[in-house]
């Protein structure tokens, strides 16, 4: 809106255009208008104009005041004053461009999402305790469950975040007894194994097991390293009381991430327990080993792929972790079922491929849920680049960036994202200087959802964040 | 004095139909209007300047309750009689 003057010649020339008459005609009667509002004024009565208002005349008293060059107090002599009041349908008519804003009552609401916000930090941390506790249950009641159990292998996959965003998983091969029990019965052998290879998934945080039943203890180890992401296998002991009775040395291991890496310990594993109906039964946890580095690596490539806050990827861990965890344990006690019926070892080792397979293809469908839940936070944590725009927009007056924002995204909220993309040449979104061009971006129609309260709370965390800085 | 004195006024002296006048009067304050719908500012010489003006938002304390409401902007019309027009009341009146 410009302030243009135009002056009564004008008024003139438009009122002769429209009413057909000779601009002297009109000239005329604006003066006698005038004259005649001036002359009702003048008698102290007021003028009222339809459609227009009304024109009063106001006396304003004298008053005291000083000269601002000499500093003497001088008299204001009181005078009239001619007032115009408009009518209402004008007033509306002249007001239309903020006709849908309203009055707000200011409450403690903007404080409100502001603690809101600062609670989200400490999530994580919640969830990990209450992990910690439903993993200790979990493990109790497998425990409970295999009671006859000969063949011990707990590995402890540890996760540790310190500053730098690290975290260890580490595996602990910690135990290995083999029992004759385990030789001469074929059907235990295998049950125990799905137990044991489901474990170490199960396992997020540091968790000692106690076996009453051996001598043998399980010491985990807290390692951190400054790497990303870094996965030590440490088959510690082997044991095997009865058969063999030399206590192999502890061998460490540790391996990164390569299928490669992981082979060599595992063989030479392999070599140490030399008989030959262990062999298969190695096989399946080498096998069940590899299946849990892999997804434990893929877990947290995952992760660390949308590098983001790293609030963020440490909620999507644990919850995919968690996720993993209930699964894992079903499948456990739906495979330790089927074993039984299956007692031949080929074919419980067929089915533990199976199983095995069963169990990546659940994985990844739960993770793939989880993207599709967390896209939207991912979304919002993305740096937002602007590079297609829809149109392009001159301040004028009285023009603002809620105004446009409503306009193109539906909500007045989403002004942000406006002034995301136009930060470079608007120094305060409260005041842009008129003719100043904006661009209005093209934005991802999900962070723009009007109907997704996640949206407009995101929107209003950037507003905050704009409109204090 | 309101719309129909005044037309009656305008009529007397122009010695023209009150119809006309009506209608010339209508004509006049819908052209006025849309002037100022189009952010002009209208200066009648010798009389005063209409114009629009725009309030900008504000926080409003209610003196009882201290609830706080944000008053939204808002665009009003406003006369500013001229000195022309002051100096004539102000001769007027006190002779």
């Amino acid at each position: 809106m410009s302030k243009e003057k135009i002056t009564s010649q004008e008024i003139i020339d438009l009122i002769a255009q429209k009413a057909s008459i000779s601009k002297r005609a009109a000239d005329e009667f604006l003066k006698m208008l005038i004259s005649t509002i001036e002359e009702s004024l003048i008698a102290g009565d007021n003028v009222k104009i339809q459609h227009f208002g009304t024109f009063k005349l106001q006396w304003n008293e004298p008053r005291k005041s000083v000269d601002v060059n000499t500093g003497q107090e001088i008299i204001i002599d009181g005078y009239n004053k001619v007032t115009f009041v408009p009518e209402s349908s004008f007033k509306e008519l002249i007001n239309e461009p903020f006709a849908f804003l309203e009055a707000v009552v200011m409450d403690e609401s903007s404080e409100s999402e502001a603690l809101f916000n600062e609670d989200e930090p400490s999530d994580p941390l919640r969830t990990l305790t209450e992990q910690a506790d439903e993993i200790k249950n979990l493990l109790s009641e497998i425990q409970a469950m295999s009671s006859s159990q000969t063949f011990n292998e707990s590995s402890i996959e540890q996760q540790e975040l310190t500053n730098d965003l690290i975290i260890v998983d580490e595996i602990q091969w910690s135990k290995i007894n083999t029992d004759s029990k385990s030789e001469t019965d074929e059907g235990i052998a295998p049950v125990d194994m799905d137990e044991t290879s489901e474990l170490p998934s199960i396992n997020d945080i540091e968790i000692v097991i106690d076996e009453s039943d051996n001598d043998a203890f399980i010491s985990p180890t807290d390692s951190f390293s400054n790497e990303m992401i870094s996965e030590s296998v440490e088959s510690t002991k082997i044991q095997e009381p009865e058969c063999i009775d030399s206590t192999s040395n502890p061998e460490i291991s540790s391996i990164q991430h390569s299928k490669a890496d992981e082979q060599v310990p595992v063989q030479r594993f392999a070599n140490r327990v030399m008989p030959l109906k262990r062999r298969k039964t190695l096989r399946r946890v080498i096998i069940s080993t590899i299946l849990i580095l892999l997804l434990s690596g893929f877990g947290s490539y995952f992760a660390f792929s949308s590098f983001e806050f790293w609030v963020d990827s440490e909620i999507q861990q644990t919850y995919t972790v968690f996720a993993t965890n209930k699964t894992n344990f079903s499948m456990t006690a739906m495979l330790n079922t089927v074993t039984n019926w299956f007692k031949p070892t080929s074919k419980v080792k067929s089915h533990s491929s199976v199983k095995s397979q069963h169990i990546v293809h659940k994985i990844n469908n739960i993770q793939k849920s989880k993207v599709s839940v967390d896209s939207l936070q991912l979304l919002f944590d993305q740096p937002r680049v602007y590079t297609e725009f829809i149109a392009t927009e001159r301040i004028h007056s009285g023009n603002r960036l809620t105004l446009i924002s409503k306009r193109y995204y539906g909500s007045k909220d989403f002004w942000v994202y406006i002034y995301e993309a136009n930060m470079n040449h608007i120094s305060d979104p409260d005041k842009i200087p008129e003719g100043t061009l904006i661009q209005i971006p093209k934005l991802n129609p999900l962070l723009i959802d009007i109907s997704n309260p996640r949206c407009i709370a995101k929107a209003k965390e950037l507003h905050d964040l704009y409109v204090k800085k | 004095m309101n719309h129909k004195e005044l037309i009656t006024a305008l009529a007397i002296k122009m010695n023209a139909p009150k119809s006309f006048v009506a209608d010339l009067l209508e004509l006049t304050v819908s052209t006025c209007i849309d002037q100022l719908n189009n952010g002009k500012t209208i200066g009648f010489q010798g009389f005063g300047n209409f114009e629009v003006r725009k309030k900008v938002e504000r926080i409003s304390v209610h003196p009882v309750s201290q609830v706080r409401t944000l008053i939204p902007p808002k665009l009003v019309v406003n006369f500013k009689q001229s000195n022309l027009l002051k100096d004539k009341l102000k001769k007027s009146i006190q002779s």
